[in-house]
């Protein structure tokens, strides 16, 4: 039940915390009533009651001036979310080329945009890691590990599993901001459903096999292949 | 004076129904839960009771005593009564209206 209890925002559980727990402690809960937990909970985000008494806890132990510059990275790397897809509607209308093992799309002409696209979301992080809390372990270690893999997969988009543990640690990071109670829910929902959304529209980088780049996907040990091919996975014909 | 139960959406039942077990007298949690299950003939999850307790409390038309171990008893205050009162009386006129109309009497 605990498990619950923690889906419900730092506010609130300040206040409801203990006598909640002592509440459902009484009687074991039927799934009925997990699930109406769940919904309290969900409500609880929507539409919260509970207002923190700023004196006997401050909002946020981050001074305000980082979260002003955390707040205008994060602009930043929804800019740089903007880009990604932009980057991909050109990488997927690029000439397809020819070599000896066959034919690829040659999205080259998209490396600008991702590269500016992944520089923006890596500013993004780096805002995260000033405006966490050291508390909020996993999700500052989500940030950190993401940037390396963006950039990773700025040098090498043919490689894609480095995008995949790039989005896979940018959904940690919105599940455990969130649960920090650092970032909204609708924040939070946004950046699962972009990330999501990126890998979804991307069906030929599924089954897994293809997608992280084997050897034996030619385009990537391919000279002209590693001018950025096809983005998630080369794209041949 | 009394506040209208009809702005707190799906929350408006409940909570009448919060206001009239603490009309007896102050109870925590617990008590209310099984209290209101007596009275409606249906169970009230957890997360519904805190949804409406926090929106009663936040209304001031219930406050929080002081907790004894992790129970935290609530009672109505001033306006929770007057409140709840103003609620049945409406809910006992639309009622009479309505069993009026049924025995085929003019209202």
């Amino acid at each position: 039940m605990s498990g619950l209890i923690r889906l419900y925002p730092r506010d609130w559980r300040d206040r409801y915390e203990a006598e909640f727990l002592g509440l459902v402690s009484e009687r074991r809960p039927s799934v009925a009533e997990r699930l109406d937990i769940i919904r309290g909970a969900l409500d609880a985000h929507l539409h919260p009651q509970v207002r923190r008494n700023v004196e006997a806890a401050p909002l946020s132990p981050v001074p305000d001036d980082d979260v002003r510059l955390a707040r205008r990275l994060g602009i930043a790397a929804v800019i740089g979310g903007a880009f990604w897809p932009a980057a991909w509607g050109v990488a997927s209308i690029g000439p397809i080329q020819y070599d000896g093992a066959g034919a690829y799309r040659d999205g080259s002409a998209a490396m600008p945009l991702l590269l500016i696209a992944i520089a923006l979301l890596a500013a993004g992080l780096l805002g995260q890691l000033i405006r966490l809390p050291d508390e909020a372990r996993l999700a500052r270690g989500s940030a950190t590990l993401a940037i390396p893999f963006l950039a990773l997969f700025g040098l090498a988009p043919w490689v894609a599993a480095y995008g995949l543990v790039a989005i896979g640690l940018l959904i940690v990071l919105a599940v455990a901001g969130w649960r920090s109670g650092v970032w909204p829910l609708a924040a939070s929902l946004s950046v699962v459903a972009a990330c999501v959304g990126v890998v979804a529209s991307q069906p030929t980088a599924w089954p897994p096999s293809q997608a992280i780049g084997w050897p034996a996907e030619h385009s990537w040990r391919s000279p002209r292949a590693r001018s950025f091919p096809s983005g998630l996975v080369s794209a041949r014909r | 004076m009394n506040q209208s139960l009809g702005e707190l959406g799906r929350f408006a039942e409940p909570s009448l129904y919060i206001l009239v077990s603490l009309s007896a007298g102050p109870k925590h949690g617990y008590a209310i839960m099984t209290d209101v299950e007596e009275i409606s003939g249906s169970p009230m999850g957890p997360g519904t009771l805190y949804g409406a307790l926090a929106r009663l409390e936040r209304r001031g038309l219930i406050e929080a005593l002081a907790p004894e171990d992790r129970r935290r008893p609530y009672r109505l205050t001033a306006l929770g009564a007057t409140t709840v009162r103003a609620q049945l009386d409406s809910l006992d006129g639309f009622i009479r209206t309505g069993l009026a109309r049924l025995d085929g009497k003019a209202s």
